[in-house]
């Protein structure tokens, strides 16, 4: 554990240690650069002085070949600076989102309590902004080091000149100090202002149909703009104090100008320096104040970056990931190339053989599914099901399942999944096409036959009862279905998902209330058609379900009644009362 | 300690960058192309100076302001320049001229000081009020955008424009625009300072200018374009992060959690590469912008040794130019990385534009109002393009009555559900609330008089009170209770750690399905419509408390003309009228008792579901 403090040190670490020579390399030809733009004026101060006023038109031109050549050698150590420096920054914008993204998604991660907004801005924002200290140090060390080599010169010509640089550098370092806090304050309030209202937008949006179903577009309006109106208030008064920051930074610069300008003027009166030096002089003093307020910015920036960089490693330690993790770094080594689609049945292997009994020890009573078995499971109050459900994943107290004979524990569950599906009630699709939607975990063999062509995906849709997708959907299996199913209704996105999990073909298939969102009729249609799709001899299906007609084509039915666990045909139980009012709709 | 694979990334890298690689991208994104519209340069121009129109006084003194910082600005080196002329006076230099030129130049110094930090302030001004304004409109369309647009464009891009859009702009009116604004006055009068130091170095100015423009005009439409890929490969990455993180438990299941991180990947990468495309755009003009600048050395070099020695041009002129020359380099280099970013808003500006002026907001067809609960749809039809999905239908609903919508998905029910809580336009026909057409009625008089509850439950941002008031918003802390009390989610609201003011939502208490939906029936009592049409209200139970959304339905509906959407016959048993769908046809009407006795497709479903 890194104390908090140096929290942010560890994700910039990264990125740097990541690609040590070309900071390096981007660094030097930087400050090569700087350097170099820094003699400009005195070059041009010695060609007005030699040249113009000595009347030596030879060595004029020889100056200002000299120059030239100096900007041109600066720019072509800019232009490699610079690329490098971008390179970099996006390159670790992409590996930090990446990065984000693997830990959110790898089942070994710690899940965190956060709203996926959240993560969202952590992984778009946060990743994009922390990088840019790629381009921070690229140019304000350099700079920062120009400047003072700016300050040696000026002391090499006169230790005054050195004296009131150093003093007008100093003004402006303990004038930073005071207003940075302050500016950083103001911008940070408008920034959180400014998200509110954006965090408001996105949630008006969200429940838009909400919104307009209820007809109260107008009033939603109104609670908008309030936040609005805040944040503009808030970014309003961060303009007025950056205003007077930069006010104040120009009237220092400008009494450093004046002073220098005064002491130089005195020198050369007095003979200590010549007017080449002069010119020199007053002509670098301009061009370093302008560098330095271009310095001083750099503070607030730097705490832009360093707090992207936190929040980053905050959400990382939350993840119990590191950015060494192989996991990570294989996430990042394996992100595709531009164009490059994500692969549709990549790790899909061959059909799995049957593995059952699915065996459940609740607490009150047991529940097995044999290889072959269609069981479907009672659970008259949500308590029940959720104790089900998590003896499944291994994580209940007080009850716990096993598969072919092996308990089922989190630490086994990664490896389980291959055979066993535990398809979550609440629909999730992702983008592809509706033929991808299916295969998404079909085994290899069923997909790549090409003799029967789609009639895999077909036979999946038809124990759904969604066949009649192919015929709503434009472009029948090759519709492009998008993220979370958003141009799907929610019945077609449930019976869609439940197709999913049939065309996975898992030896061991759970289902949780799969039919909540279908009308009666399809219902009837889906019952049939998913127990004769599952009853095959090594295959075992548990559905978690009060719907009856699901559970009238069940070859069993468990019903976790309240006095422990009793077993039947749904028509044997609705002899029971208590069956019968669980599952009469 | 660097890392093998990211070696072979950066191999990649340098590939991908030399490539031309854009249409690769295109093609790749255009899966997620815009379905709301995107204004052109000149709308958004036309529209931003519309807006500018109405602020006229302020943008004046705006303009006035900067333009003093600008001129004070370019006075400091045409005053250092005298210093040196005073040094080098032929009858020999004296320091009070230097002290009167130095206390000269803080006073001009002070000037600048005051002026740019009230022009900055004033330039900021302008611009958040102005984003201010347009934000407030994008969302105003946001909100009418027509259900069947939603529908089709899914609401990723209507989010984008709110939040991306907003967002990326709002980041430019704050850090550079007003930068922008005045460095471009400072070059400006720059430029002209120099011209006015003597006539000779207006040749200086006309031989560069052309450059800039030339550099300008060469980078700005290339960038331009790809920032226009670029916006949509970032709304496309957004969504594509956003639904992996939501569908974790999917992922999981599945082991699909490569394939979803390389899917996130490869957005990630379109949306990295257009960024590299535009750096390379960025050295290529600061390559082209070095030509102007060593001229300009060049030239005041020259030219100032024979305005020197042949004319007689005082020293002082040269050294005020070579320092303006000087003084130019460096807001013009810095001017061009901020472009980065002034083209990146512009590119959403266009959006947020696109979407003000394309939409129009929604406004009173007419007068028309509502007089009682009845419903009469005539001649009504419906089709999604060319796909027909409601036959012509005629349909009257009397006050008070129930109806239940029975059949198959894809029967048409939730359509003809949407139109007859005038959600949906139909495709032909007339649909009258009360007696009024609604092609002809009065927006909130209709708004207020019929409510539409769909599966899509949503708990807004906020405490819960706030949540309910957004139906009424004058509802006193009883009318809240009491309208939890008839949902039935009174008990669990009394539980809440502060009652009526916890905060829910995303980032508060997270209420389960059901208790979200029993707070949409909530919201439809305090609303109080005349008519209520329930799509799926009741149909995602879970696994408990179907019950209990039944019962809160059955009292939400008292006394109201009610349509259900019936998933479950439970619900459809008790309604004064059934129609049974099919194909987008009714096929059968009538009471439950009424269509046992017809023996068709009801009772047969029926039978098959109260066995």
């Amino acid at each position: 554990m890194t104390s908090p403090t140096a929290a942010h040190v560890r994700t910039l670490r990264t990125i740097i240690a990541r690609h040590p020579a070309k900071v390096t390399a981007a660094v030097a030809a930087s400050i090569v650069t700087e350097t170099l733009e820094m003699s400009v004026p005195i070059i041009f101060g010695f060609a007005v002085d030699r040249g113009i006023l000595g009347g030596d038109l030879t060595l004029l031109l020889q100056l200002a070949a000299l120059a030239v050549l100096v900007r041109l050698v600066a720019m072509a150590a800019w232009s490699f600076s610079f690329h490098w420096a971008m390179q970099l920054r996006m390159a670790e914008q992409h590996n930090l989102r990446v990065a984000l993204t693997a830990a959110a998604l790898h089942p070994g991660s710690r899940p965190v309590d956060r709203p996926a907004g959240e993560v969202l801005s952590i992984a778009t924002s946060d990743a994009d902004n922390a990088p840019d200290f790629f381009d921070m140090i690229g140019w304000a060390l350099p700079a920062a080091i120009a400047v003072l080599g700016a300050g040696a010169w000026m002391a090499f010509v006169s230790p005054w000149l050195g004296l009131a640089v150093l003093i007008g550098i100093l003004l402006e370092i303990v004038g930073l100090r005071v207003v940075t806090p302050v500016l950083s304050r103001k911008y940070d309030d408008q920034q959180s202002r400014a998200a509110d209202a954006a965090s408001t937008a996105t949630d008006l949006v969200h429940g838009l149909r909400v919104l307009q179903g209820l007809g109260v577009q107008h009033r939603a309006r109104l609670n908008y703009r309030a936040s609005s109106r805040v944040a503009l208030r808030a970014a309003l008064t961060n303009a007025r104090f950056s205003g007077v920051a930069n006010g104040m930074m120009i009237l220092v610069s400008t009494l450093m100008i004046a002073s220098v300008v005064v002491l130089a003027a005195s020198l050369t009166l007095s003979g200590a320096i010549t007017v080449g030096a002069l010119i020199a002089v007053v002509s670098l003093i301009r061009t370093m104040s302008g560098m330095m307020h271009g310095l001083s910015g750099v503070p607030v920036w730097w705490a832009s970056i360093s707090t992207s960089a936190k929040r980053i490693d905050r959400l990382m330690a939350d993840f119990g990931r590191t950015h060494e993790d192989p996991v990570i770094r294989e996430a990042i080594a394996a992100s595709p190339a531009v164009g490059e689609a994500a692969p549709v049945t990549r790790g899909n292997g061959p059909r799995r053989d049957g593995v059952g009994p699915l065996a459940l020890e609740l607490p009150d009573g047991c529940i097995e599914v044999a290889d072959g078995e269609v069981v479907g499971v009672v659970a008259p109050t949500a308590r029940d099901a959720h104790t089900v459900l998590t003896a499944l994943a291994g994580t209940a107290g007080d009850a716990s399942a096993s598969l072919g004979g092996e308990a089922i524990t989190p630490g086994t569950l990664q490896e389980r999944r291959r055979d066993l599906l535990i398809e979550p009630h609440t629909v999730d699709l992702f983008d592809g096409t509706l033929r991808e939607q299916l295969a998404t975990r079909a085994p290899e063999k069923s997909v790549d036959h090409l003799d029967d062509g789609d009639a895999w995906a077909r036979s999946a849709l038809e124990a759904a009862g969604a066949l009649d997708l192919l015929g709503i959907l434009s472009d029948g299996f090759d519709t492009r279905i998008q993220d979370r199913g958003s141009n799907l209704s929610g019945g077609q996105r449930q019976r869609l998902a439940l197709a999913r999990a049939v065309a996975a073909d898992p030896p061991a298939l759970v289902l949780h209330d799969p039919t909540t969102a279908v009308d009666a009729v399809t219902e009837q249609n889906i019952g049939e058609a998913l127990a004769a799709a599952r009853r095959v001899p090594d295959r075992l299906t548990l559905i978690l379900t009060r719907a009856p007609s699901l559970l009238v084509q069940a070859d069993r039915v468990v019903f976790l009644a309240p006095t422990g666990a009793v077993s039947g045909t749904h028509f044997d139980l609705m002899e029971r009362d208590d069956y019968a009012e669980v599952v009469k709709r | 300690m660097t890392m093998p694979t990211n070696e072979a990334s950066e191999r990649e890298l340098d590939l991908i960058t030399s490539m031309r690689e854009e249409d690769d991208v295109a093609r790749q994104l255009s899966r997620h192309a815009e379905l709301l519209p995107i204004a052109t340069g000149r709308q958004t121009l036309r529209f931003l100076l519309t807006r500018l129109g109405s602020m006229r006084l302020a943008f004046v003194l705006m303009v006035l302001t900067v333009l003093a910082a600008a001129i004070a600005g370019a006075a400091v080196p045409r005053l250092i320049g005298t210093v040196v002329d005073v040094v080098t006076a032929p009858e020999g230099g004296h320091m009070e001229g230097v002290w009167v030129l130095a206390a000269v130049m803080v006073g001009v110094g002070v000037l600048q000081a005051v002026c740019s930090a009230l022009g900055q302030a004033q330039v900021s001004a302008l611009g958040q009020r102005l984003l201010a304004g347009m934000r407030e409109d994008v969302i105003d369309r946001a909100l009418d955008l027509p259900a069947q647009t939603m529908e089709r464009a899914g609401i990723g891009d209507a989010l984008s424009r709110v939040a991306d859009d907003v967002a990326v702009t709002a980041k430019a009116v704050t850090n550079i625009v007003p930068w922008i604004i005045t460095v471009t006055f400072q070059i400006t009068i720059t430029l002209v300072a120099l011209a006015m130091l003597s006539p000779y170095l207006l040749l200086v100015v006309v031989a560069i200018l052309p450059f800039y423009i030339a550099a300008l005009r060469w980078f700005l439409p290339r960038t331009n374009r790809i920032y226009r890929v670029e916006r949509i490969a970032l709304g496309a990455r957004a969504q594509g992060l956003l639904s992996a993180i939501n569908g974790v438990p999917t992922v999981h299941a599945y082991e699909i959690e490569q394939r979803e991180t390389r899917h996130v990947a490869a957005l990630s990468r379109s949306a990295y590469s257009l960024k590299m495309r535009i750096m390379n755009l960025v050295i290529s003009v600061a390559w082209i912008m070095t030509v102007p600048e060593l001229l300009a050395i060049t030239l005041v070099l020259v030219l100032g040794f024979f305005l020197v020695n042949s004319v007689g041009v005082p020293v002082g002129v040269v050294a005020s130019a070579g320092i303006y020359i000087l003084t130019l380099l460096w807001p013009l280099q810095s001017l061009i990385f901020s472009l980065d970013d002034a083209q990146s808003a512009a590119a959403s500006l266009m959006r947020m534009v696109g979407v003000i002026v394309s939409i129009d907001p929604a406004v009173s067809p007419g007068p028309e109002e509502p007089a009682d609960g009845s419903v009469e749809l005539t001649g009504i039809a419906h089709s999604y393009g060319q796909q027909r999905v409601l036959e012509p239908i005629d349909l009257t609903i009397e006050e008070g009555e129930t109806i239940a919508l029975v059949g198959a998905s894809g029967a048409g029910k939730s359509t003809l559900a949407s139109i007859i809580a005038g959600t949906l336009r139909p495709s032909e026909g007339t649909v009258r609330h009360g007696g009024a057409d609604l092609s002809r009625a009065q927006l909130d008089a209709v708004r207020a008089h019929a409510v539409i509850v769909s599966q899509d439950v949503h708990v807004f941002h906020g405490t819960l009170a706030d949540d309910l008031r957004l139906a009424a918003p004058d509802a006193s802390e009883e009318d809240l209770w009491a309208a939890l009390g008839t949902v039935g989610a009174d008990s669990w609201a009394e539980l809440l750690p502060h009652r009526l003011d916890t905060a829910v939502g995303e980032k508060g208490e997270r209420l389960s399905a059901e208790q979200a939906q029993q707070l949409a029936l909530a919201r439809v009592a305090l609303k109080d419509p005349a008519i209520l049409v329930m799509d799926e209200a009741t149909a995602d139970e879970g696994s408990s408390g179907a019950r209990v959304l039944e019962r809160a339905a059955l009292a939400v509906a008292e006394g109201r003309t009610t349509v259900i959407v019936a998933h479950r016959l439970s619900q459809a048993m008790h309604a004064d009228r059934i129609l049974v769908m099919a194909d987008g046809h009714v096929i059968e009407s009538g009471s439950h008792a009424d269509l046992l006795a017809a023996d068709g497709q009801y009772a047969r479903l029926w039978a098959a579901w109260s066995r």
